[in-house]
């Protein structure tokens, strides 16, 4: 396989994914349950994949790929065709997701020799997903026809998992420095994918307001996670983790009446994704699935304030500037030196 | 600060959102339980 073709590959699987869920998602959008319905689904689509992924990490021959496939097409039948509380087929998609999302970081890292490419184009696949499913809604006719993308990531997941299960490029990622305590590297890859999650939706945007304008966010969001990966493989994981979270701060502050300058910022906030992860593979070497659940972990966590507090302008402006300078600070403090 | 709190959204699930608060912190619990396994299993 080419060097970058699984995580293509996992970048079409990660996108029909969510463009399923988000669809699910925002279908089901309105009355009582409008903010349950996305914290039940965070919940359960991200913690559980801490396990999942270390069940995959001693259980190479397992598909999980293909596990999540067959959950999330049930879940979407029940949503389709019965009229069960909403919640049985959130759940049944919730985990569905989970067990591919685990599949993509699984593959990606081992196919991945050290390198964070693959797994950055994997991860950018999302946003373009949650995108797209949530545009889908109200202009898709048959809703069924959604069933047939996600029937198409079943040879994918099959020859994917052929062709890396006996990989081992996932004890290959070193990005740690050796005297760093492996506990503190893990704190601080976790504080850092937490803190970015809860910004993520503190960042001023009052420019967003047409379709358009979404869809060049999330394509700046996306492209952003795979520049992360990207360009830490050709110019050092450390440089490029300081330099887009410093460089990010003006831009998000700034950005909240000018496009262009918010979606600048918004790219660079991105490349931290890829970052975590790289960190958390270098301190747990033979557990890339449980690495992975540990940022998903992270990221839940790190959304749970939004469902609660809402925060003034000011208050943002100073959060995005006092925590990109704590993240960047803990981040050169364990990453080693670019070559 | 001009903040608000809002737990509104959970009327009418309260149990519901205890159950899953719980399993959410069960999952959390055992992960960090298998971190600490793996982390000491590496640096054997």
């Amino acid at each position: 396989m080419k060097k970058n073709k699984i995580g293509l590959i996992y970048f079409y699987v990660h996108f029909v994914v969510e463009v399923l869920c988000f669809y699910f998602l925002y279908s089901n959008y309105k009355g009582a349950i409008v903010w349950l319905l996305p914290f039940v689904y965070d919940a359960f689509a991200f913690v559980p994949q801490s396990l999942i992924g270390y069940y995959a990490d001693k259980n190479k021959n397992i598909n999980m790929g293909l596990i999540g496939v067959l959950l999330m097409f049930i879940g979407y039948i029940f949503f389709l065709y019965t009229s069960v509380s909403i919640f049985i087929p959130l759940l049944i998609i919730c985990f569905g997701n989970a067990f591919l999302h685990v599949d993509g970081a699984e593959n990606t890292i081992r196919f991945g020799n050290g390198k964070l490419s693959n797994s950055a184009i994997f991860v950018a696949g999302g946003s373009f997903g949650v995108l797209i499913g949530r545009l889908l809604v109200g202009s898709l006719t048959q809703s069924w026809i959604l069933l047939l993308p996600l029937i198409s990531l079943i040879p994918l997941v099959i020859i994917c998992n052929n062709e890396t299960k006996d990989l081992k490029g996932y004890k290959k990622y070193d990005f740690v420095k050796k005297d760093v305590n492996p506990y503190k590297a893990i704190i601080i890859a976790f504080l850092v994918v937490a803190i970015r999650g809860y910004m993520g939706y503190g960042i001023p945007t009052s420019w967003n307001k047409t379709t358009i304008e979404l869809l060049l966010l999330f394509l700046f969001m996306g492209t952003g996670k795979a520049l992360g990966g990207i360009l830490s493989d050709k110019f050092g994981i450390r440089k490029v983790a300081i330099l887009s979270t410093l460089i990010a701060i003006p831009f998000l502050c700034f950005g909240d009446n000018i496009m262009v300058i918010s979606l600048i910022g918004i790219m660079f906030f991105s490349m931290t994704m890829s970052i975590t992860l790289g960190i958390l593979l270098s301190v747990l070497k033979n557990n890339p699935g449980l690495a992975f659940g540990i940022t998903t972990i992270g990221l839940f966590i790190g959304t749970i304030p939004i469902f609660f507090i809402k925060l003034t302008f000011i208050c943002n402006v100073i959060m995005i500037i006092v925590f990109s300078i704590i993240c960047s600070y803990l981040l050169s403090s364990i990453l080693k030196g670019d070559k | 600060m001009n903040y608000y709190f809002n737990l509104s959204f959970i009327k009418g699930y309260e149990l519901l959102f205890i159950i899953l608060l719980s399993i959410i912190i069960i999952i959390i619990g055992v992960t960090i339980y298998l971190i600490i396994k793996e982390v000491n299993n590496e640096n054997k």
